[in-house]
């Protein structure tokens, strides 16, 4: 059985837990558009591998 | 030039492929994280107010003279503030594991982006070495030129989100 929770250490984990959310969100902002580039970048590479096939040595 | 540079593109696609994985995750994990805190701080609410049953909340004034009794002992035996503890305890460690998840997520990105960086300096070394025999003939040149230098942004791009990460 979970001891009775203290309200203040709670309050405490709360903005902890609000601090670190707020960093979370902008770090995920930032990994949608990471993504989004290695996606073109792949698609960048695609079309390069295509150019060179049809390319002479 | 063909058969070497596809070669190159291949390997750095596999390793594209390795980044998009933990990028994912943490997209995912913001919305776990966010779900535990809406979560915690309901709870958090719950138990203020079973404590202001017996302390007296701001409007109430101080209820703790007229109580009979151990107080600490009654309310931490209080059966709805044990059942919103338990709760309470198991959401916070919901989020220690998702804190330990984005700690993961970070060794991925960084491992990961490491190996692209090698990869890309070893490909633009070889472009570069290339370059001057075929005497910018070869429409590939410019294009793999161009593709070093978005993959180098998006090396940057995932660098930027392993130094937001909490």
């Amino acid at each position: 059985m979970a001891k009775s929770i203290n309200v203040n250490d709670a309050q405490q984990l709360e903005k902890e837990a609000d601090v670190a959310g707020a960093k979370l969100d902008k770090a995920a902002d930032a990994a949608q558009s990471a993504l989004d580039r290695l996606n073109r970048l792949s698609d960048r590479g695609k079309k390069l591998k295509k150019e060179l096939s049809a390319e002479p040595d | 030039m063909g058969k070497k540079t596809t070669q190159f593109i291949n390997k750095i696609q596999g390793e594209i492929d390795d980044l998009r994985e933990p990028l994912k995750v943490l997209v995912g994990l913001s919305t776990t994280f966010q779900q535990q805190r809406n979560e915690f701080g309901k709870l958090l609410d719950a138990v203020q107010k079973v404590d202001e049953k017996y302390v007296g909340g701001n409007n109430q004034g101080d209820k703790r003279h007229g109580h009979k009794g151990n107080l600490e002992k009654d309310l931490a035996n209080d059966p709805e503030k044990k059942k919103l503890s338990a709760k309470m305890d198991a959401v916070s460690k919901e989020m220690e594991h998702t804190h330990d998840w984005m700690d993961d997520v970070r060794k991925d990105l960084n491992k990961n982006r490491a190996k692209l960086n090698d990869s890309i300096k070893q490909f633009e070394g070889f472009v570069n070495k290339k370059k001057s025999s075929w005497f910018g003939s070869k429409r590939s040149v410019p294009d793999s030129e161009k593709f070093i230098k978005d993959a180098k942004d998006a090396s940057r791009g995932i660098l930027d989100v392993s130094k937001k990460l909490p």
